[in-house]
């Protein structure tokens, strides 16, 4: 077999070889808390407007 | 009970923290208390309650988990298990030969049609890949009657290896009830496959089961001192760990098997806001993916008595920091999801474990700079506070002598303790009986201390470089590294030599009284390039026995079938291959239709 045959041959093997189409969700997990605003920012404001 | 192996473990480690402080801060202050003879109590007490975590782990594990493995289940499992071999630029021919010895295995325990194998690759050089591919197709030809073989290549490699996982399960996730999860180092009997099969099975809630893989092949001095040491104490540690694990076991990143609703359910990683180092793909997924799998309410485990589980590992300390740079990365990245919500309390335990594991050694690097400057910032004693007799300040010189004896007991204690265990047990002879084991052990123990000060300093500039931003890459192991030459080492380590010629010089000048101590740091470094080549070559220990272990002594069949595997391969490497039948299908398609 000369290369360009074998090298025909490997890539129908590869396209013969591909994975398996069943997907499965893999949501993105929440890793990093949510920055919480300033709790006191109502009452200071509630301090300025008096 | 968990709860309270956990308590006593780390009270432990705290209460010999804290008789440390109190034996240094009786020493450090005896002739007199300055700002940084605190900041010495301060750094001896982090180390030691280190040390002393480590410590435990080997002692509980002399303790916990001591019975008998039960025998492997030999019955076929009824479900299908993925079998997925991440490649990134590796040698196709070595990794194949691997994967071909697993087939074999598992074809003999007439389990083959329930595993499929897949090889993952993230390889971007096109050499390489055409190499895979070429090897690919002799492994199909060669072994694809016994067994589901596949092969995806991806061009980009986002999220690296845990994206290359994820690629797999949003692709094919829905056909595998496991899978079991492989570096391309790695080798497993299929007896051992199948019973981690039977133990997910009998587990429902069991997320991931985390084998303990043994190193093997390792051929340079390093490596086999490497290699003894993960052989003969690490299923001890491994036990220890297991003892702490509760439901918060590891995940080491393979040879492990993990159900897979479970693991696409919890693992879905994002890239951390940010650049790297700290910000990006999540490097050391595998500690965040055992987190977050235990954040879902699902069992993760190691089980040390699982066997027939062998990984490679580095053959050289260069080789060794590199990898020890990318896992720094990963570990200081951690940092950053020690407070991720809603994690076990363990598991942000864990995280800080392995911060620690990196941060210990700058903290040793600093208490070394302290020990050698705090004797010129000393004050002259006022040797007449009261008119009359002189008062001399009185040096408490058996609180050093208990100090030091300490540090040695809870570094080298726990290693002696397993070796007894073995005399008694009779573990020693399996791996030669007890005068090569003692031989092999004092020898590991010299060859750490030699390497300590030098991976001290490795792992301090891996810690400087990542707190300063920059980001290390994702660099291919070598695992078929060969011997470094001295020009290499002193390119790689010369500035280890300059490092350690001025701490000698300032030990020297600021604090002749320890210069002998000091020479016990500072000589190693001074010969890193000379101590980094020579513990590359190729050991003649091999020959003597020294550092045998019991995988050499009588290697496994899955390790006896690679090698011949690999021979023949490597001697006949020209692929000649069968045309194939026409068709437009991918087999891919047609398996899932």
């Amino acid at each position: 077999m000369v290369n360009g045959e074998k090298r025909a041959v490997v890539r129908r093997m590869i396209e013969q070889s591909g994975l398996p189409s069943a997907p499965l969700m893999m949501p993105d997990q929440v890793l990093v808390r949510e920055k919480k605003s300033f709790r006191l920012r109502p009452l200071i404001h509630w301090l300025a407007v008096r | 009970m968990v709860f309270a192996r956990r308590l006593v473990s780390v009270l432990f480690a705290l209460v010999t923290a804290f008789a440390a402080s109190a034996l240094g801060a009786g020493y450090f202050l005896a002739d007199g208390a300055q700002w940084l003879d605190y900041i010495r109590v301060g750094l001896l007490a982090i180390t030691t309650a280190w040390l002393a975590w480590g410590a435990v782990l080997g002692i509980s594990g002399l303790f916990w988990g001591r019975g008998a493995a039960p025998a492997p289940r030999r019955e076929v499992p009824t479900v299908k298990t993925a079998v997925l071999v991440p490649v990134y630029n590796e040698d196709p021919t070595k990794t194949f030969s691997h994967i071909a010895a697993m087939i074999d295995s598992l074809h003999s325990a007439g389990a083959s049609q329930q595993f499929d194998f897949a090889v993952l690759s993230d390889t971007n050089s096109a050499e390489i890949a055409e190499l895979e591919e070429l090897w690919f197709a002799r492994l199909k030809q060669e072994y694809g009657e016994k067994c589901q073989i596949f092969y995806r290549r991806r061009v980009t490699n986002p999220g690296k290896k845990a994206g290359n996982i994820a690629d797999f399960i949003k692709t094919s996730g829905d056909l595998y009830e496991y899978m079991i999860i492989l570096d391309a180092d790695s080798l497993m009997e299929g007896a051992t496959m199948i019973e981690m099969v039977h133990r997910m099975e009998e587990d429902p809630k069991l997320g991931l089961l985390q084998t303990l893989p043994k190193v093997i092949r390792a051929r340079s001095f390093f490596g086999r001192a490497i290699q003894f040491s993960a052989s003969y104490y690490s299923p001890i540690y491994s036990r220890g760990v297991a003892a702490l694990q509760g439901n918060e076991g590891p995940f080491w990143g393979h040879n492990a098997i993990t159900r897979t609703r479970a693991f696409a359910q919890s693992c879905g990683l994002p890239a951390l806001p940010g650049k790297p180092p700290f910000g990006g793909h999540i490097l050391s997924h595998d500690y965040v993916e055992a987190a977050l799998l235990s954040r879902n309410g699902w069992t993760v485990r190691v089980d040390p008595d699982l066997t027939g589980s062998y990984e490679e590992g580095p053959d050289n300390v260069l080789d060794y920091a590199k990898r020890d740079r990318r896992w720094c990365q990963g570990n200081l990245q951690h940092g950053r999801l020690v407070a991720a919500p809603g994690l076990k309390p363990w598991s942000r335990f864990v995280f800080v474990q392995g911060i620690m594991a990196y941060i210990a050694a700058p903290l040793w690097a600093l208490f070394l700079i302290a020990a050698i400057v705090a004797p010129a910032m000393k004050i002259i004693p006022d040797y007449f506070p009261q008119p009359g007799l002189p008062v001399f300040p009185r040096v408490m010189q058996e609180n050093a002598v208990a100090l030091l004896t300490g540090v040695l007991g809870l570094l080298i204690g726990p290693k002696l303790l397993i070796f007894l265990d073995g005399m008694l047990t009779r573990r020693n002879r399996t791996f030669g009986g007890n005068i090569r084991v003692f031989t092999g052990m004092v020898t590991e123990i010299l060859c750490t201390s030699v390497l300590a000060p030098i991976m001290m300093l490795f792992q301090s500039r891996a810690v400087l470089q990542i707190l300063s931003g920059i980001d290390g890459g994702w660099p291919a192991a070598n695992r078929e590294a060969d011997k470094v030459p001295l020009a290499e080492s002193w390119a790689a380590s010369w500035w280890i030599s300059v490092v350690g010629l001025v701490t000698l010089g300032a030990a020297w000048q600021l604090a002749p009284d320890y210069i002998f101590y000091i020479l016990l740091i500072a000589g190693p470094q001074i010969l890193a390039p000379f101590i980094i080549s020579f513990t590359s070559h190729s050991s003649h220990s091999a020959r003597s026995g020294l550092f045998q272990t019991a995988e050499e002594a009588a290697p496994a069949p899955v390790m006896k079938a690679q090698q011949a595997i690999l021979a023949r391969w490597r001697k006949e490497p020209e692929i000649v291959l069968e045309p194939l039948p026409a068709s437009d299908v991918p087999l891919g398609q047609i398996v899932h239709n």
